[in-house]
Protein backbone atom coordinates (compact mmCIF):
# COMPACT_ATOMS: atom_id res chain seq x y z
CA UNK A 1 0.00 0.00 0.00
CA UNK A 2 1.05 3.09 -1.08
CA UNK A 3 4.62 1.87 -2.86
CA UNK A 4 3.57 3.56 -6.20
CA UNK A 5 2.69 7.03 -4.53
CA UNK A 6 5.90 6.64 -2.38
CA UNK A 7 8.15 6.02 -5.13
CA UNK A 8 6.55 8.49 -7.06
CA UNK A 9 6.97 11.04 -4.53
CA UNK A 10 10.49 10.51 -4.18
CA UNK A 11 11.14 10.93 -8.17
CA UNK A 12 9.54 14.80 -7.45
CA UNK A 13 10.41 15.71 -4.16
CA UNK A 14 13.27 18.16 -5.02
CA UNK A 15 10.84 19.20 -8.01
CA UNK A 16 8.36 20.21 -5.30
CA UNK A 17 11.04 22.04 -3.07
CA UNK A 18 11.63 24.38 -5.57
CA UNK A 19 8.23 25.03 -6.50
CA UNK A 20 6.69 25.53 -3.20
CA UNK A 21 10.30 27.13 -1.43
CA UNK A 22 7.61 28.15 1.71
CA UNK A 23 6.95 24.46 2.08
CA UNK A 24 3.52 22.29 2.50
CA UNK A 25 1.89 19.22 2.14
CA UNK A 26 1.35 17.18 -1.32
CA UNK A 27 -1.38 14.76 -2.02
CA UNK A 28 -0.45 12.19 -4.36
CA UNK A 29 -2.70 9.00 -5.65
CA UNK A 30 -0.98 6.57 -7.97
CA UNK A 31 1.43 9.18 -10.45
CA UNK A 32 -1.34 12.25 -9.91
CA UNK A 33 -0.41 15.15 -7.60
CA UNK A 34 -3.59 16.51 -6.46
CA UNK A 35 -2.37 19.50 -5.11
CA UNK A 36 -0.20 21.17 -1.95
CA UNK A 37 -1.40 23.21 1.16
CA UNK A 38 0.15 24.85 3.71
CA UNK A 39 -0.77 22.26 6.74
CA UNK A 40 -1.86 18.29 6.28
CA UNK A 41 -5.03 18.64 7.86
CA UNK A 42 -6.33 20.73 4.95
CA UNK A 43 -4.08 18.38 2.73
CA UNK A 44 -6.22 15.54 4.09
CA UNK A 45 -9.29 17.05 3.75
CA UNK A 46 -8.52 17.85 0.12
CA UNK A 47 -7.65 14.18 -0.62
CA UNK A 48 -10.62 12.45 1.09
CA UNK A 49 -12.96 14.94 -0.99
CA UNK A 50 -11.38 13.93 -4.16
CA UNK A 51 -10.76 10.09 -4.07
CA UNK A 52 -12.49 9.50 -1.10
CA UNK A 53 -11.66 7.50 2.08
CA UNK A 54 -9.02 5.49 0.66
CA UNK A 55 -5.16 5.46 0.83
CA UNK A 56 -3.63 8.43 -1.06
CA UNK A 57 0.17 9.58 0.20
CA UNK A 58 0.39 13.29 2.00
CA UNK A 59 3.87 14.09 2.66
CA UNK A 60 5.18 17.11 3.91
CA UNK A 61 8.03 18.46 1.06
CA UNK A 62 10.04 19.27 3.73
CA UNK A 63 10.17 16.44 5.50
CA UNK A 64 13.75 15.46 6.16
CA UNK A 65 13.96 11.85 3.70
CA UNK A 66 16.37 10.57 6.21
CA UNK A 67 14.62 11.06 9.50
CA UNK A 68 13.17 7.72 11.34
CA UNK A 69 11.13 6.99 14.07
CA UNK A 70 12.72 5.76 17.24
CA UNK A 71 12.00 3.01 19.29
CA UNK A 72 14.12 2.25 22.33
CA UNK A 73 11.83 -1.32 23.24
CA UNK A 74 11.75 -4.11 20.77
CA UNK A 75 8.20 -3.38 18.82
CA UNK A 76 6.72 -6.26 16.13
CA UNK A 77 5.38 -3.49 13.48
CA UNK A 78 2.93 -4.77 11.54
CA UNK A 79 2.47 -2.81 8.38
CA UNK A 80 5.66 -2.47 6.61
CA UNK A 81 6.23 -1.06 3.20
CA UNK A 82 7.32 -3.32 0.51
CA UNK A 83 9.40 -1.83 -2.45
CA UNK A 84 9.92 -4.10 -4.92
CA UNK B 1 -3.83 24.33 33.32
CA UNK B 2 -5.36 21.15 33.07
CA UNK B 3 -3.41 18.27 34.62
CA UNK B 4 -4.14 14.69 36.31
CA UNK B 5 -1.74 12.93 38.77
CA UNK B 6 -2.25 9.31 38.90
CA UNK B 7 -0.79 7.06 41.63
CA UNK B 8 -0.64 3.57 41.80
CA UNK B 9 1.99 0.93 43.93
CA UNK B 10 2.76 -1.23 41.32
CA UNK B 11 3.71 1.83 39.21
CA UNK B 12 7.23 0.15 38.84
CA UNK B 13 5.88 -2.94 37.26
CA UNK B 14 3.05 -0.92 35.35
CA UNK B 15 4.79 2.02 34.24
CA UNK B 16 2.49 5.62 33.85
CA UNK B 17 -0.55 4.36 32.16
CA UNK B 18 -3.69 6.55 31.25
CA UNK B 19 -7.34 5.97 29.48
CA UNK B 20 -7.64 7.37 25.78
CA UNK B 21 -9.84 7.79 23.14
CA UNK B 22 -8.69 7.42 19.67
CA UNK B 23 -10.71 8.75 16.62
CA UNK B 24 -10.09 9.09 13.19
CA UNK B 25 -8.63 12.16 11.55
CA UNK B 26 -11.14 15.34 11.40
CA UNK B 27 -11.64 14.96 7.56
CA UNK B 28 -12.18 11.39 7.94
CA UNK B 29 -14.92 12.04 10.74
CA UNK B 30 -16.30 14.70 8.55
CA UNK B 31 -16.87 12.77 5.91
CA UNK B 32 -18.55 10.29 8.14
CA UNK B 33 -20.85 13.26 9.12
CA UNK B 34 -21.65 14.18 6.35
CA UNK B 35 -22.91 10.70 4.91
CA UNK B 36 -24.66 10.02 8.45
CA UNK B 37 -22.12 7.20 9.32
CA UNK B 38 -21.71 6.97 12.96
CA UNK B 39 -17.81 8.40 13.65
CA UNK B 40 -16.33 5.28 15.79
CA UNK B 41 -14.05 6.05 18.66
CA UNK B 42 -12.26 3.55 20.99
CA UNK B 43 -11.51 3.97 24.13
CA UNK B 44 -7.57 2.30 24.96
CA UNK B 45 -4.99 2.22 27.52
CA UNK B 46 -2.28 3.91 27.02
CA UNK B 47 1.52 3.71 28.53
CA UNK B 48 3.67 6.72 28.00
CA UNK B 49 7.18 6.31 26.94
CA UNK B 50 9.50 8.24 27.00
CA UNK B 51 11.77 6.09 24.96
CA UNK B 52 9.26 6.64 21.58
CA UNK B 53 9.73 9.92 19.90
CA UNK B 54 5.99 8.39 18.04
CA UNK B 55 3.29 7.56 19.77
CA UNK B 56 2.34 3.80 18.21
CA UNK B 57 -1.26 2.12 18.11
CA UNK B 58 -1.83 -2.07 18.24
CA UNK B 59 -3.53 -3.27 15.28
CA UNK B 60 -6.53 -3.72 16.38
CA UNK B 61 -7.22 0.06 17.30
CA UNK B 62 -6.53 -0.17 13.63
CA UNK B 63 -9.02 -2.41 12.81
CA UNK B 64 -12.18 -1.16 14.70
CA UNK B 65 -11.60 2.50 13.20
CA UNK B 66 -11.53 1.02 9.84
CA UNK B 67 -8.09 3.48 9.83
CA UNK B 68 -6.21 3.88 6.11
CA UNK B 69 -2.97 5.09 6.03
CA UNK B 70 -1.92 8.24 4.30
CA UNK B 71 1.84 8.12 5.17
CA UNK B 72 5.21 6.03 5.80
CA UNK B 73 8.55 6.33 7.45
CA UNK B 74 11.11 4.78 8.65
CA UNK B 75 11.15 2.97 12.01
CA UNK B 76 13.68 2.64 13.81
CA UNK B 77 13.84 0.25 16.90
CA UNK B 78 16.06 -2.12 19.10
CA UNK B 79 15.34 -4.92 16.77
CA UNK B 80 16.32 -2.81 13.25
CA UNK B 81 14.41 -0.88 11.04
CA UNK B 82 12.00 -0.94 8.07
CA UNK B 83 9.55 1.36 6.22
CA UNK B 84 6.00 1.63 7.87
CA UNK B 85 2.28 3.11 6.79
CA UNK B 86 1.80 5.74 9.36
CA UNK B 87 -2.20 6.00 10.24
CA UNK B 88 -3.41 9.66 11.22
CA UNK B 89 -5.44 9.66 14.06
CA UNK B 90 -6.98 11.70 16.66
CA UNK B 91 -6.18 11.06 20.41
CA UNK B 92 -8.09 12.66 23.35
CA UNK B 93 -5.83 12.59 26.90
CA UNK B 94 -7.80 12.91 29.91
CA UNK B 95 -6.32 16.08 30.38
CA UNK B 96 -7.29 17.33 26.78
CA UNK B 97 -10.47 16.17 26.31
CA UNK B 98 -13.17 17.24 24.54
CA UNK B 99 -10.04 18.60 22.16
CA UNK B 100 -8.36 15.61 19.90
CA UNK B 101 -4.84 15.92 19.40
CA UNK B 102 -3.66 14.81 15.71
CA UNK B 103 -0.58 12.85 15.39
CA UNK B 104 0.65 10.32 12.98
CA UNK B 105 1.45 6.56 14.30
CA UNK B 106 2.81 3.57 13.33
CA UNK B 107 0.62 0.34 14.02
CA UNK B 108 2.14 -2.71 15.92
CA UNK B 109 1.59 -6.19 17.44
CA UNK B 110 0.54 -4.95 20.94
CA UNK B 111 -1.77 -7.90 21.71
CA UNK B 112 0.34 -9.26 24.38
CA UNK B 113 0.99 -6.21 26.27
CA UNK B 114 -1.56 -4.77 28.85
CA UNK B 115 -2.20 -1.89 26.47
CA UNK B 116 -2.90 -0.65 23.57
CA UNK B 117 -1.45 2.78 22.89
CA UNK B 118 2.12 4.06 23.54
CA UNK B 119 2.36 7.82 23.84
CA UNK B 120 5.20 9.04 22.39
CA UNK B 121 7.72 12.31 22.21
CA UNK B 122 5.25 13.93 19.78
CA UNK B 123 2.27 13.71 22.50
CA UNK B 124 5.00 14.75 25.21
CA UNK B 125 6.43 17.94 23.79
CA UNK B 126 2.85 19.84 24.06
CA UNK B 127 2.65 18.17 27.63
CA UNK B 128 4.88 18.09 31.16
CA UNK B 129 5.32 14.90 32.79
CA UNK B 130 6.37 14.15 36.24
CA UNK B 131 7.59 10.77 37.62
CA UNK B 132 7.64 10.32 40.88
CA UNK B 133 9.06 7.18 41.50
CA UNK B 134 9.79 7.99 45.41
CA UNK B 135 5.96 8.43 45.71
CA UNK B 136 4.76 6.20 42.88
CA UNK B 137 3.13 8.82 41.22
CA UNK B 138 3.53 10.53 38.20
CA UNK B 139 1.57 13.92 36.73
CA UNK B 140 0.99 15.36 33.30
CA UNK B 141 0.13 18.81 32.62
CA UNK B 142 -0.89 19.76 29.46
Amino acid sequence: MLEKELKYYNEVRDELRAKYPEGGFVVIKDETILGVWLNRTDALKSGIETYGNVPFLVKDINDNPSAKINFTRNINFTNAISHI
Amino acid sequence: MPFLTSRNSNLRTTGPIIEVAIVPPQPVAELLKKENKPIPSMKAIALIDTGASSTCISQIIVDNLKLIPFDAQMVLTAGGESEQLLYDIGIVLPITQPNVLSVQSPCADLSKQPFQVLIGRDILSRCTLFYNGLDNSFTLHH
